[in-house]
């Protein structure tokens, strides 16, 4: 008895740190059992056709829920008198599941949302009862137990105050770094500019970074009408490194307390809300981590403020960072039900962020396809393509979803990121190399800075270093490590995209953003021989390569591919392979290509004497004519197949350049 | 007699070099050029099929150049490098010690005001014009 029942969901930061542990499990003691004796093994046998009785409309497992509530799915949006059908002595509500907002009802309808509806039973002791007996009505499509969440202690996570950091100056002096931003604690962040100083690990790697330095020297620091929302522990927004970069409600702020002044069904939502409590946001309660701070600093912590640290998309010091939205869905070690966090993505969806940073999902292997996962998680699957669907930017025809891949070491990507179509990040250390804990593989869709210690000898610097609570009492700042960690990378990086697309006057729709954003990577796989020690562990290497998605995002390659459609230039009448690098990134080499098409008129103009392909990262083409065309490459960004219904895989990425064929280039691409 | 025949030999050597230091100055490129014709096999426009090209250059006395490219979408691109004008070819180097992708016969109009490329079949006609603050400050 292989399966493995048992559904867990927690953050990603390091596997170590911190866990939230979603429910239990159907079966995790009968697995157990099952190898003890045949007693055990009818016992099994029984609970199996226990199992399998229930209705195919029950989706999850009751141990997961401790909430008196279960979900349910209509096939149509219910009457009021289907509604009241449903109630009974052990049916006391019915509720929707989604707050409907003005403007949005048909989205929401075409998601589903509208046929959520969240049931509180009076029973708790008997939720499969009560499941079995909503599942009975023709007009149920699904019946979904609203999951719990608990939290698991960190042990790695190392607050440090600001004269600790500032007299723990790393390798060369603070002097002599060429850095955009005034803050102090920028020299300590490598995951933004590694100047390949020793002192943050022995193994450093110059450059193992996400290439912002020039994006901001050059390019944008942010833009203040993007939104990205931090579905996590709530936001410290009080922060003296946050505050000015926290989304705003101004209705909410100039309202009436305890009103619902903007009239979204949320009371006194200034900065996000606490789906967990139904109230304030909370950072500081005694079991909370300082996680969604953390987070949210990587994101956005203010720049150039003369102060701590700096973030992705913080902006230049003049207000023109991105904006924080705390959607609070863990609270005290107490986790959210399902019912929590769908309601948080679709706050987010509906109050003006583009992008969610998730840094939480299931243990790698819960889920082994979308299908899968499906099955299981139909609620949150919905709410995922309504934020995506929904528009709150000039740039993209929808929203990104951007999710941890989990640090469990596995050779997959947990759900939900590793659906096909979401981004999933994974996670590198200051030496350029996967850390110990990422998973990898099918699923993981790139990679970031998520940081690791180094035990001997100690150092905590290669880890990330952002916002931390001072409630503590232990700083403004911390490091922690983990897939959670990289994740706010990508969104940042997925920000600052969006705000120099902006000032660009450029529009995508969210596929072709995802293709961007997946192609602007750098190669990681020529590094992956031999092993390397971390995490108290040898680590082969070997069997990362082609596991890390399209490599190491490039936030400088991102922007300038938003930039336009690259050109390269061929020489008529030869034979020739063209290096797309330079815009597929270095990964190029490594990727694995689906097709590589031309229309038939740009296949004239430029007289090719056969179909162009790729090999080896390049692109072979053979003009005959003085002309140009445009060249559609399709690659799968996250292993070698594609994900789906059947199986975890990557997410497919199309990109195009153009092809201009001379009579002479020169080498370097100029001109002349 | 000899004396008078030496001094008009002279005349005529002066003459001479005096009459090809004309034709260089008649190719005085030096300036700011802008790229407004683009000769292909079928069409004369800036652009090459969908893609647009904008393409600045600026000739320096002292035989620097500084390019400014924009080919199809994006920003300008930055070269810069050094040029030699020689029996009406102009070739050069960019800073890179990469040589330009091929040699240009070169013509200046009559004011030059307009100055003709040719390489490969292809013909490249530039204008006289002040690179814009928007494209230095663009790179």
């Amino acid at each position: 008895m292989a399966r493995q029942d048992s559904l867990s969901c927690h953050f990603f930061n390091q596997i170590d740190v911190m866990k939230y542990t979603h429910v239990l499990i159907a079966l995790s003691a009968l697995a157990i059992c099952s190898s003890c004796s045949s007693e055990s093994e009818d016992l099994v046998v029984t609970m199996q056709t226990a199992q399998s009785m229930r209705s195919p409309k029950i989706i999850g497992v009751p141990e997961q829920a401790s909430s008196p509530s279960i979900l349910v799915k209509f096939d149509t949006a219910p009457t009021e008198h289907q509604l009241e059908t449903l109630l009974g002595e052990d049916i006391l509500t019915v509720e929707r599941l989604f707050n409907s907002t003005p403007g949005k009802e048909e989205l929401e309808a075409a998601y589903g949302l509208d046929r959520w509806y969240q049931v509180t039973i009076a029973d708790t002791k008997d939720m499969e009862g009560a499941a079995e007996y909503l599942a009975a009505f023709d007009d149920v499509k699904i019946v979904e137990y609203d999951a719990d969440y608990e939290c698991v202690e960190s042990n790695v996570c190392i607050p440090v105050t600001a004269e600790q950091l500032a007299q723990s100056a790393y390798g060369t002096s603070r002097a002599s770094a060429e850095l955009p931003f005034n803050d102090p604690f920028l020299v300590d962040q490598w995951h933004y500019i590694n100047r390949g100083d020793v002192a943050v690990s022995p193994n450093v790697y110059k450059g193992a970074d996400i290439n912002v330095k020039d994006v901001w020297n050059t390019l944008t620091c942010g833009d203040p009408s993007i939104i990205v929302a931090v579905v996590d522990e709530g936001v410290k927004y009080n922060h003296p490194d946050l505050s000015g970069n926290m989304w705003v409600n101004e209705a909410e702020k100039s309202g009436k307390p305890g009103v619902d002044d903007d009239n979204n069904g949320y009371v006194d939502d200034i900065h996000g809300f606490n789906f967990v409590s139904g109230g304030e946001i909370t950072w500081d309660k005694e079991l909370d981590s300082g996680h969604g701070t953390h987070v949210a600093g990587t994101i956005a912590a203010v720049n150039n403020n003369n102060t701590g640290v700096a973030g992705v998309a913080g902006g230049s010091g003049k207000g023109d960072g991105v904006k924080i939205m705390s959607c609070q869905i863990f609270d005290n070690k107490r986790g959210g039900t399902v019912s929590v966090s769908v309601n948080a993505i679709k706050y987010a969806a509906d109050n003006g962020a583009s992008i969610i940073s998730c840094s939480f999902g299931y243990p790698g292997g819960t889920f082994k396809s979308d299908g899968a996962y499906a099955k299981e998680c139909q609620a949150e699957i919905d709410v995922i393509r309504y934020f995506e669907a929904s528009r709150n930017n000039d740039v993209l025809d929808g929203n990104i979803a951007i999710f941890a891949s989990g640090n469990d070491g596995d050779p997959y990507a947990t759900y939900p990121g590793a659906l096909n179509d979401i981004i999933s990040v994974s996670s590198f250390g200051p030496d350029c190399l996967p850390t110990y804990y990422t998973n990898y593989g099918p699923g993981c869709n790139i990679v970031a800075p998520g940081g690791e210690y180094y035990a001997n000898p100690y150092n905590i610097k290669g880890m990330v270093l952002s916002t931390y609570p001072s409630e503590f009492g232990e700083g403004d700042y911390a490091y922690m490590q983990g897939t959670s960690m990289a994740c706010p990378h990508v969104s940042g990086v997925a920000a600052l995209g969006l705000a120099y697309a902006k000032k660009m006057g450029k529009t995508f729709t969210r596929t072709e953003f995802k293709e961007l954003l997946l192609s602007s990577a750098n190669d990681i796989d020529t590094r992956l021989n031999g092993s390397k020690y971390s995490g108290n562990k040898t680590i082969d290497l070997y069997p990362y390569r082609k596991m890390l998605g399209t490599g190491s995002i490039d936030a400088y390659l991102f922007c300038m591919q938003i930039e336009g459609i690259p050109c390269l230039q061929a020489e008529n009448g030869k034979k020739q392979w063209l290096d797309v690098g330079a815009y597929f990134g270095t990964s190029a080499v490594n990727l694995t290509y689906l097709d590589v098409s031309i229309s038939d008129d740009d296949y004239q103009s430029l007289g090719l004497v056969e179909k162009p392909y790729m090999q080896y990262g390049r692109l072979y083409v053979h003009p005959t004519k003085l002309g140009s065309g445009r060249i559609k490459i399709t690659a799968v960004a996250g292993g070698s197949i594609v994900g789906g219904e059947d199986a975890i895989g990557g997410m497919v990425m199309t990109q195009e350049v153009s092809v201009i064929s001379r009579s002479f280039k020169s080498k370097n691409g100029g001109w002349l | 007699m000899k004396k008078y025949l030496f001094i008009s030999l002279v005349c005529l050597l002066f003459t001479g070099c005096k009459k090809e230091q004309t034709e260089e100055e008649s190719l005085n490129i030096v300036g700011s050029w802008h790229l407004t014709e683009l000769s292909q096999i079928e069409t004369r426009s800036v652009t090459i099929g969908k893609e647009a090209i904008d393409i600045y250059i600026h000739f320096i006395v002292d035989n620097s150049f500084h390019l400014y490219q924009k080919v199809g979408a994006g920003k300008f691109r930055h070269f810069s490098g050094t040029w030699e004008l020689v029996d009406s070819k102009l070739s050069g180097m960019y800073d890179d010690k990469t040589m330009w992708g091929t040699e240009y016969d070169v013509m200046l109009n009559n004011n030059a005001t307009e100055l003709r490329l040719t390489s490969g079949g292809e013909e490249f006609v530039y204008i006289k014009e002040e690179i814009p603050h928007s494209v230095l400050s663009g790179i």
